[in-house]
């Protein structure tokens, strides 16, 4: 029971952290990024590299997966996003959904599809006993990253000028361009940002997922489930939909069938989309004309 | 040679050859392929795969689950990911059917098969669409995408119905009608199936409701002022899209009869969309051709993974989403039309409007009342406490500078916002809380400050496309082409050309409306709000962008449109306009009304002069 938490804990975490990912592009621009979760994919591939394959320093390790993950969004950004005619949702799922099956078939061509192990980021690789279940350190330090992660984002869009620009940006473009924020430096930083993070956070994420190249799609929608729930545009909501999500999938695979897990998603989401459309955090917009 | 530059002159003059000749021609050669294979005819076969006659069944099953994600994406415009899982759902909702009947005499028939099929996927397409649709943009794709990953856990949790992982298999040919079908006879059901889709989705398309979701695509906040409910009619395209792909997969059985959850994965999902994109999504034969250039480089058919086949899905889907929106064949088609102005120099009609003619016609005027109505946008009040009414035979006028809550106020009377407080009332209808599109079909017609003009659409069609929810025709009417339908039709035509000649613009009814020019736009909208025969009318700053001839000719048109009997409500900045049309002008400060009154009387109020009229008179003068 205490064990199955944990490891419902350990998915949210993931999910939470691709949410944020999510979270930092919407909040920035209004799109959802379809592409997101394959980096989080690619920062499993590179934790792979870095520290088992080169058997390169974990301090090392997070910066150059950082700036990685910026560059591939930059590129995204300006393949995918930029280059768009007229900006309406629908070109940008097509090109994003685009982009993440390029990124995911590139990743399956050069790595094959077999799930590598990664080391754990922790020297200690016994299970403990707390609270009556058990767990690994290396799942504790998942779920402590993705707490500070959804802490710090949560912190930068409500408390720095920075933040607060993106904000007036989703909520009405022209009139962010008007009051002076450069939307497009904005944007590309969003890309940047979110990209780098995940594939940063590679290193944390791995050693429960290994570096597996076909796990983008599945993280993609479950991340979107944790969105869902918590509201577009909410870091905070990113947790909560978290840790929703992953507690229901472990506790279904646990207790029921795991083929009945990701049903027990979608109809989680779809209970949602129904009740609260706009999610727990999220705010109905009303539509200008 | 002269027969040669006749096809020429044909494919590129005015009266091309009937659309429907092509597809015609090659669903009769399709027909007869088989016995020509057999005859062992020297046919050239695709590739080193399977005969032509196999590969032709695989392009007609893909082709049919491509026009249907045409409909739900290029014309109602949702993307639907995982047509792949209703295509898989239509599929083993036929093949447990069969295996649960392979001992049972005679076989199953298609008579049975294909309808339940078509159910099925017209149910999963409910379920997933219903929910999905409610939240603009992403959530159908990602709801339809999810299924597709449902697919094999479904497979493993009921292996006794679905063979598991492993599959069904071998799914016994079926019979038609009671007739016992071989494989040719299994290659003709699914040209046969194929040939009927595309004649149903032709005729859907090019009818009221296709044009009812080119203009819902391009604008759901004026599909939604034209009375159009944009989640009822997304709702539909969306089932009606599913069906093919339900009817396609119930055939798939038979082709190498065989099914597992293997050939349904996210990268046949993903073939899909680019087969869709890559023909171009808002055409109907454009599915045939992309799938047909898929089967060549990317083997679709396989399903089974193959190394590169996935990069250059993505690298199609960035490159026709950013650079070839049309796709393959939409890019021919513009290509053909530069070609035709360029080198035929077709003759242009004047883009600007001619002498207005013509009756406006009766409307059914009833008053329009506004009682203390506020509005607040944050910390930004919109509209304090806004009363006033317009009656009907009149022209109300509400002006007021930059930001006094003008348009806001239109907003909330056509339902666009919420008021925080206060009531909309239309004769003795309330309209306080109701649906953009309810108010429209209560009788409530408007226009936009920017024009707001669907393309692909004809001027004609942009102004009867207004009538198509208040004068509605079904389905099977508009797919059978049934005299009532073709009534409807005839009703569109008059009153649209009618109604077109009221603005000025008879000579441009077969124009294309997007490339009108800013004045004659508005016009149009004009044209779009009244073929609606509306009891009030909202126009939004309707003489901006109009030359001084054309406002004078607008306000007789305002004057002659509520000596019809219709309310009309105008807001403008043209002060000297209003002067002369309105009966009542209501004036807007800072979201607070500071007069009403006749034209006099505001002219004279010294709170307007000073408040408001003070700069604008100075700047005239």
């Amino acid at each position: 029971m205490i064990t199955t938490i944990y490891s419902g804990l350990t998915l949210a975490a993931i999910y939470a952290i691709v949410a944020v990912g999510f979270n930092i592009v919407f909040i920035a621009t209004g799109t959802i990024n379809f592409a997101q979760a394959q980096y989080a994919m690619l920062g499993t591939l590179a934790a792979w590299l870095g520290l088992q394959l080169f058997h390169l320093n974990l301090l090392l390790v997070i910066p150059i997966g950082f700036i990685f993950g910026a560059v591939i969004g930059l590129i995204e950004e300006r393949a995918a996003i930029r280059l768009l005619p007229g900006h309406s949702v629908h070109g940008e799922l097509v090109t994003t959904v685009g982009f993440s099956i390029l990124i995911e078939g590139l990743a399956i061509a050069l790595f094959g599809t077999n799930p590598e192990p990664v080391p754990s980021p922790v020297t200690s690789n016994q299970a403990i006993s707390l609270l009556g279940g058990r767990v690994y350190p290396y799942q504790l330090l998942l779920i402590a990253t993705a707490v500070a992660i959804v802490l710090g984002a949560e912190l930068f869009s409500r408390r720095t000028l920075l933040g607060l620009a993106s904000l007036a940006t989703a909520e009405d473009k022209v009139a962010a361009i008007v009051r002076g924020i450069n939307v497009r430096r904005l944007q590309i930083g969003a890309f940047m940002l979110a990209g780098g993070l995940l594939i940063a956070a590679g290193p944390f994420i791995a050693p429960v997922t290994y570096a597996t190249s076909t796990i983008g799609d599945t993280l993609n929608i479950k991340a979107f489930v944790a969105m869902s729930i918590g509201g577009f545009g909410s870091p905070k909501g990113a947790l909560v939909g978290g840790v929703a999500a992953g507690l229901l999938e472990a506790f279904v695979g646990r207790y029921l069938s795991s083929n009945f897990e990701n049903l027990a998603l979608l109809l989680l989401l779809l209970v949602v989309l129904i009740l609260r459309p706009y999610g727990l955090f999220g705010e109905r917009v009303e539509r200008a004309v | 040679m002269r027969e040669g530059s006749r096809t020429f002159r044909a494919l590129l003059s005015h009266r091309r050859p009937p659309a429907v000749l092509a597809p015609l021609a090659l669903a009769a050669f399709l027909l007869v392929l088989p016995p020509l294979a057999d005859g062992g005819l020297a046919l050239p076969t695709l590739g080193t795969g399977p005969s032509l006659v196999h590969e032709v069944e695989i392009i007609a099953l893909y082709s049919m689950v491509v026009v249907g994600l045409n409909l739900t994406y290029g014309y109602a415009g949702e993307l639907a990911l995982g047509q792949a899982a209703i295509f898989a759902g239509g599929a083993y909702a036929t093949g447990i059917l069969a295996m649960a009947t392979i001992y049972h005499h005679p076989v199953l028939d298609l008579a049975i098969t294909l309808p339940v099929s078509a159910l099925v996927a017209a149910l999963v397409g409910f379920i997933s669409g219903a929910p999905g649709l409610r939240v603009a943009g992403w959530a159908l794709a990602y709801i339809s995408f999810f299924l597709v990953l449902l697919i094999p856990d479904m497979a493993s949790a009921f292996p006794a119905a679905t063979g598991g992982l492993i599959g069904l298999t071998p799914i016994p040919n079926p019979s038609f009608l009671g007739i016992q079908l071989d494989s040719n006879g299994v290659y003709w059901a699914m040209i046969g199936c194929a040939i009927v889709v595309f004649a149903v989705f032709r005729n859907l398309i090019r009818s009221r409701h296709g044009e009812a979701l080119q203009v819902l695509r391009q604008s759901p906040i004026m599909a939604s002022s034209l009375g159009i409910s944009v989640y009822r009619l997304k709702l539909m395209a969306y089932v009606i899209g599913a069906i093919p792909a339900g009817i396609a997969g119930g055939l798939y059985c038979y082709l190498n009869n065989f099914l597992s959850p293997g050939l349904f994965d996210i990268y046949t999902a993903i073939g899909f969309i680019a087969a869709s994109v890559l023909g171009g999504s808002r055409t109907i034969y454009g599915g045939i051709v992309g799938v047909v250039i898929l089967q060549e480089i990317g083997p679709l058919h396989t399903s089974s993974f193959t190394q590169y086949a996935l990069p250059v899905y993505g690298a199609l889907l960035v490159t026709f989403g950013v650079v070839l929106t049309g796709g393959l064949t939409g890019s021919l088609g513009t290509a053909i039309d530069l070609f035709r102005r360029r080198f035929l120099r077709d003759k242009q009609p004047s883009l600007e409007p001619q002498e207005f003619s013509g009756d406006v016609g009766h409307f059914e005027g009833a008053e329009l009342v506004v009682t203390g109505v506020s509005k607040s946008f944050g910390g930004n009040q919109a509209l304090s406490d806004v009363s006033l009414t317009a009656t009907p035979g009149k022209v109300t006028a509400i002006i007021g500078p930059n930001g006094s809550g003008k348009t806001s106020l239109l907003n909330i009377v056509s339902g666009f916002y919420r008021p925080d407080k206060g009531t909309v009332r239309l004769g003795d209808q309330d309209l306080t809380l109701k649906a953009p599109s309810k108010v429209a079909l209560a009788g409530v017609a408007r226009t936009f400050q920017t024009p707001s003009i669907p393309a692909g659409l004809t001027c004609l069609q942009v102004v009867s496309s207004a009538r198509y929810a208040r004068d509605t025709s079904g389905l099977m009417a508009a797919i059978l082409r049934l005299p009532s339908y073709r009534r409807k039709v005839r009703r569109d035509i008059e009153e649209g050309e009618r109604l077109l000649g009221v603005v000025g613009l008879s000579h441009l009814a077969k124009a294309q409306a997007t490339t009108l020019p800013l004045g004659t736009r508005r016009l149009l909208e004009v044209a779009r709000a009244l073929v609606a025969r509306p009891a009030a009318i909202l126009l939004d700053e309707p003489a901006s962008g109009l030359s001084m001839d054309e406002v004078r000719r607008l306000s007789r048109l305002i004057c002659q449109i509520a000596a019809a009997g219709a309310t009309v409500v105008v807001i403008e900045h043209n002060f000297q306009m209003m002067l002369e049309v309105a009966d009542v002008i209501n004036v807007l400060r800072e979201g607070r009304l500071i007069a009403t009154g006749s034209p006099t009387e505001i002219r004279s109020n010294p709170v307007v002069i000073e408040s408001y009229l003070g700069e604008e008179t100075e700047e005239d003068t």
